[in-house]
C-alpha cells in the first residue's frame, strides 16, 4: 500500500493550489462558497461561477480524466481527486452538473457524435447544464416518472413537468429523463434526452430556498420537440445510463475539503473571541466540537480517496458511492451544527456586519438540508447500500 | 500511489483467517477468556509456528522481515476471530519497542525468543491516575549500584501475569517537563517484590495491577537511553492505537456479517426482519462506519509505516475507529434482539471487546483533545 503522490502529481496540486490562491481574490465581497455555490448563489455568485468556468476551461481542469479527442487531457482519476481537494479546499465555483455528471456520462454512454457535439463546449466552460430528473411525484420513487416523450419521426415531442432542477433558470441544455414506453413498467420504458434549454414549450419557474435563494426550479414541457439524435443510449433503456450518472453525482469529493477550510476558519474564530472571559478556543466543549470536526474531515477524505481508487480501477462501486454520499452530507450537516453552536447567539446572523465568518454557517443552516436530499435522499442512500453492498432484500 | 495489499498480504489475510476459524473456535475463546490464565499455550504454539510472533522482526533476529502493514493485516483477522492471549502485549507493545530502542543484546536475547513464541512480555504504562500522558508516571526507579529499584504501582497492565518480562515505565527524575526523566526497564517478572493481580473486566481480558516493590534490576536492563524513556512510548502509542485500530476493524466486520446473516434469516410478521428498512438502515449505517473506520486506518498505518509525522492523524482514527466500533457492536446486539444480550452470543464478545478498545491507549475524548493541542495549542 501506498499513498503517496508522485513528484508530477505534486506538482500538479501545487499547480492548482497556486491558481486557485492567486484566482479566489476575484471573488465577489463576503462570498461564502462552498453549497452556496450549488444551492443558494445570487447574481454575484453567479457571475462568478461563469468567470471561474472559463478560466479552468481555458486551464483544460475542467476535463482533467477525458480523451483528449473531446477536449479532455487524459490525466487518471487520481489527478482528478487531487483537483477536487485543492478547489474544494479554496471552495471555489466553476463545476456544475455538465463537468460531474453528464460528462462522465456521455463518454461511457454516448455516441461518437454526441461526444463531439457536447463535451468540447463543456470542456471550455462555455455551457451551463442542468439535470431534469425529479418530479413532483417521483423524488425518491424516481423510477415512478410520468413526464413523456412521445416519437414522432426523428423528434420526440416532451410533456411533464420537473420539479427541484438547479440552476434550471441560468442553464443552457438540460439532460433529463423521460418515459418513452407507458407500457413498460417503472424504470423499463425510460429514455435519457439532451435538450436545449433555448426549444419552445418550455417554462421555467422559480421555487425560493428557506432563506430566499433561488437556485431550485419547477420546469414545465408543453410539446417540446427533442431530436432523436440527442437520446443518450437505446429507447426506453436510460435508467442503465442513468445508474452510471448517479454513481458519478454521488462520489464528490469536495465537500470534505471546504470543510477542512471551515475548521480553520472556526479555529481562527475561536483564538479570537473571548467570551465570559476567557478564549472560546480554551473551553473544553468547543475543543470537542473542532476536533470532531478534524476527525469527520480527515476520515471523509480517506474515504473519498479510496473510492476514487477504486474508480479509477474501474470497479463497480454503487454501494461505496452510495456509502459515502449519505455520509458527507450528514457529516457536513454535523459540522454545519456544531460551528453554529460554537458561535453562539451570533451563529443565527446572515451576511452583515455582525456576522462572524461572512455570515456562511447560518447560510449553511439553513442551506445544509438539501444536500441530504439532493441526489437521493441518505433514507435511499442507505437503502442501496443494504440491497447492494449487504444483499438484504429489496422493499 | 496504490491502496491495495501486496498480493503476499492478501495470502496472509485468508491464512490467518483460516487458522482461526479453525484453531480458535468461539467456545475456546469463552474457554479462555474464563481460565486464569487467559490463553491457550497450544494455540500460542501453533501461532510462533506460522511465524506470526516474529513477522515484523528482521531475520537476523530470527524474524520474517514484515512490515507493519503486515501486522495490521493480521490484528485485522485476528480481531475478527476474538483472540485471547498475550498477542498484542508481546508483539506490539514489547516487541515493537524494543526493535526500536534495544541494543542488539536486548534484540538478541529477546526478539528470537518471542519469535519461537518462548517469551511472553507485557508493557507496565499506566497508573492509578489512569492517563496515558507522562505526567500520570509516578513510579520511581533509583540508582543502586549496577542495579536500579523499582517501586510503585501499575494498573490496566495486559498479561503480566503470565509475562516473563515487563517494560516497566518509571520516572527516573524529577523534571520540570513531565516526558523528561522517564525511563523504561526490561523487568524480570519473577523478580522479588512484584505483586501481580488479575482486575475482572468487561471484556475478560487480562489486565492486572502490578504492585513493584523495591525490584531490583540491572542498568543494562535499560530499554533506550536513561531518562529519555518517553520518546520509545510515543511511539508505541502510535503503533499500538494503530494496531488497535485494526482489531476493531476486524472485530466490526465480524459483528457487521453475522447481523446481517442473522437479519436474513430470523422471521418476523412472516419476512425475514433484514427486509425492513428499520434493519436495513441500522445496516447500513454499520457499514459506512466500518468502510470509513478501515480506510482511515489503512491510510495511517502507511503513515505509520513510513514514519511519517501522524500524531493528529493516529489520534483522528483512534477517536473515529472506537466511536464507530462502539455503534457497530450496539447495533449488532440491537439487531439480534434478547439473544445478543447473553453469553452464548458471539455478538455480545464483540460488544465487550469495544468497550476495551475504546479505553485503551486512550478513548475518543482524550484523543479528540490530542486533536485540539495540534489545531490549537493550549497550557491547562
Amino acid at each position: 500500500m501506498n499513498f503517496r503522490l508522485t513528484p508530477e502529481q505534486e506538482a500538479l496540486r501545487k499547480e492548482f493550489d497556486d491558481f486557485f490562491r492567486e484566482e479566489m481574490k476575484n471573488a465577489p465581497p463576503g462570498y461564502s462558497g462552498g453549497i452556496e455555490t450549488m444551492f443558494g448563489g445570487d447574481e454575484e455568485t453567479w457571475q462568478f461561477h461563469r468567470y471561474m468556468a472559463q478560466k479552468l476551461g481555458a486551464k483544460g481542469w475542467l476535463s482533467l480524466p477525458w480523451p483528449k479527442e473531446y477536449g479532455g487531457q487524459e490525466h487518471d482519476l487520481v489527478s482528478q481527486f487531487i483537483f477536487n481537494l485543492v478547489m474544494g479546499y479554496h471552495r471555489a465555483p466553476g463545476i456544475g452538473a455538465g463537468i460531474m455528471m453528464l460528462a462522465p456520462t456521455l463518454l461511457a454512454a454516448g455516441n461518437e457524435e454526441q461526444k463531439k457535439q457536447f463535451l468540447p463546449p463543456i470542456a471550455r466552460g462555455e455551457v451551463d447544464w442542468c439535470q431534469g430528473w425529479s418530479e413532483p411525484n417521483a423524488g425518491s420513487d424516481l423510477a415512478s416518472l410520468t413526464t413523456r416523450a412521445v416519437r414522432d419521426g426523428d423528434e420526440y415531442i416532451l410533456n411533464g413537468q420537473k420539479i427541484w432542477t438547479s440552476g434550471a433558470h441560468h442553464s443552457d441544455w438540460m439532460f433529463l429523463l423521460a418515459r418513452t414506453n407507458p407500457e413498460l413498467k417503472r424504470s423499463r420504458g425510460i429514455s435519457f434526452l439532451l435538450l436545449d434549454m433555448k426549444t419552445p414549450g418550455i417554462t421555467v419557474r422559480p421555487i425560493l430556498n428557506m432563506d430566499g435563494a433561488h437556485s431550485f426550479n419547477e420546469v414545465f414541457f408543453d410539446d417540446v420537440r427533442v431530436p432523436v439524435k440527442n437520446r443518450v443510449g437505446e429507447e426506453d433503456q436510460g435508467w442503465a445510463v442513468t445508474r452510471m450518472t448517479m454513481n458519478f453525482e454521488r462520489s464528490g469529493v469536495g465537500g470534505f475539503a471546504g470543510n477542512l477550510r471551515n475548521l480553520e476558519d472556526l479555529v481562527g474564530f475561536c483564538k479570537e473571541t473571548v467570551w465570559y472571559g476567557r478564549p472560546l478556543i480554551e473551553d473544553p466543549l468547543v475543543r470537542r466540537h473542532l476536533a470532531q470536526m478534524a476527525i469527520e474531515t480527515k476520515v471523509g477524505e480517506a474515504m473519498a480517496r479510496r473510492l476514487n481508487w477504486r474508480m479509477q480501477k474501474g470497479e463497480m462501486v454503487i454501494a461505496e458511492a452510495s456509502a459515502s454520499k449519505a455520509w458527507g452530507s450528514e457529516s457536513h450537516q454535523r459540522i454545519i451544527y456544531a460551528a453554529c453552536e460554537i458561535i453562539g447567539l451570533y451563529g443565527q446572523v446572515k451576511k452583515s456586519k455582525w456576522a462572524p465568518l461572512y455570515g456562511r454557517f447560518a447560510k449553511a443552516y439553513e442551506l445544509g438540508c438539501s444536500l441530504n436530499l439532493g441526489g437521493g435522499s441518505s433514507e435511499i442512500q442507505r437503502n442501496l447500500v443494504a440491497w447492494v453492498g449487504l444483499e438484504l432484500p429489496r422493499v | 500511489m496504490d491502496l491495495d495489499f501486496s498480493e503476499e498480504q492478501e495470502m496472509l489475510r485468508s491464512m490467518s483467517r483460516d487458522f482461526l476459524v479453525k484453531e480458535c473456535p468461539k467456545t475456546l475463546v469463552r474457554e479462555l477468556q474464563d481460565s486464569e490464565q487467559g490463553y491457550s499455550p497450544e494455540l500460542w504454539r501453533k501461532m510462533a509456528e506460522v511465524e506470526w510472533m516474529g513477522m515484523v522482526f528482521p531475520e537476523e533476529y530470527g524474524g520474517t522481515g514484515g512490515e507493519f502493514m503486515d501486522l495490521i493485516v493480521l490484528l485485522e483477522e485476528m480481531g475478527r476471530n476474538v483472540v485471547p492471549g498475550p498477542f498484542f502485549s508481546t508483539v506490539v507493545m514489547g516487541g515493537l519497542p524494543i526493535l526500536a530502542a534495544g541494543t542488539d543484546d536486548q534484540k538478541k536475547k529477546f526478539l528470537p525468543a518471542i519469535a519461537k513464541g518462548e517469551c511472553i512480555l507485557s508493557l507496565a504504562l499506566t497508573e492509578t491516575s489512569a492517563t496515558y500522558d507522562a505526567a500520570g508516571i509516578d513510579a520511581t526507579a533509583s540508582a543502586d549500584g549496577d542495579n536500579y529499584s523499582i517501586n510503585g504501582k501499575k494498573l490496566f497492565v495486559y498479561d503480566a501475569h503470565v509475562a516473563d518480562y515487563i517494560l516497566v515505565v518509571t520516572r527516573t527524575s524529577k523534571e520540570a517537563d513531565p516526558e523528561a526523566g522517564i525511563t523504561i526497564f526490561l523487568v524480570d517478572a519473577k523478580s522479588q517484590g512484584i505483586t501481580c493481580t488479575v482486575m475482572p473486566t468487561v471484556a475478560r481480558d487480562k489486565q492486572c495491577e502490578v504492585i513493584f516493590e523495591n525490584v531490583k534490576v540491572p542498568k543494562s536492563n535499560i530499554l533506550g537511553q536513561l531518562d529519555q524513556g518517553w520518546s520509545v512510548i510515543t511511539r508505541i502509542k502510535e503503533q499500538a492505537n494503530i494496531a488497535k485500530c485494526a482489531e476493531m476493524v476486524g472485530g466490526a466486520r465480524a459483528t457487521l456479517d453475522m447481523t446481517v446473516a442473522f437479519a436474513k434469516d430470523r422471521v418476523a410478521y412472516g419476512k425475514p426482519i433484514g427486509s425492513y428498512q428499520a434493519i436495513q438502515h441500522y445496516c447500513a449505517s454499520m457499514l459506512m462506519d466500518i468502510e470509513t473506520a478501515q480506510d482511515i486506518t489503512y491510510e495511517v498505518a502507511w503513515m505509520v509505516e513510513e514514519g511519517l509525522p501522524c500524531i493528529k492523524e493516529v489520534a483522528i482514527t483512534k477517536a473515529w475507529v472506537s466511536d464507530a466500533y462502539r455503534r457497530v457492536t450496539e447495533r449488532g446486539v440491537q439487531i439480534h434482539g434478547a439473544i445478543g444480550t447473553t453469553r452464548d452470543h458471539d455478538v455480545s464478545l464483540y460488544y465487550q471487546q469495544a468497550k476495551a478498545a475504546e479505553v485503551f491507549f486512550g478513548d475518543a475524548n482524550y484523543h479528540r483533545e490530542l486533536i485540539a493541542q495540534q489545531l490549537a495549542p493550549i497550557t491547562r
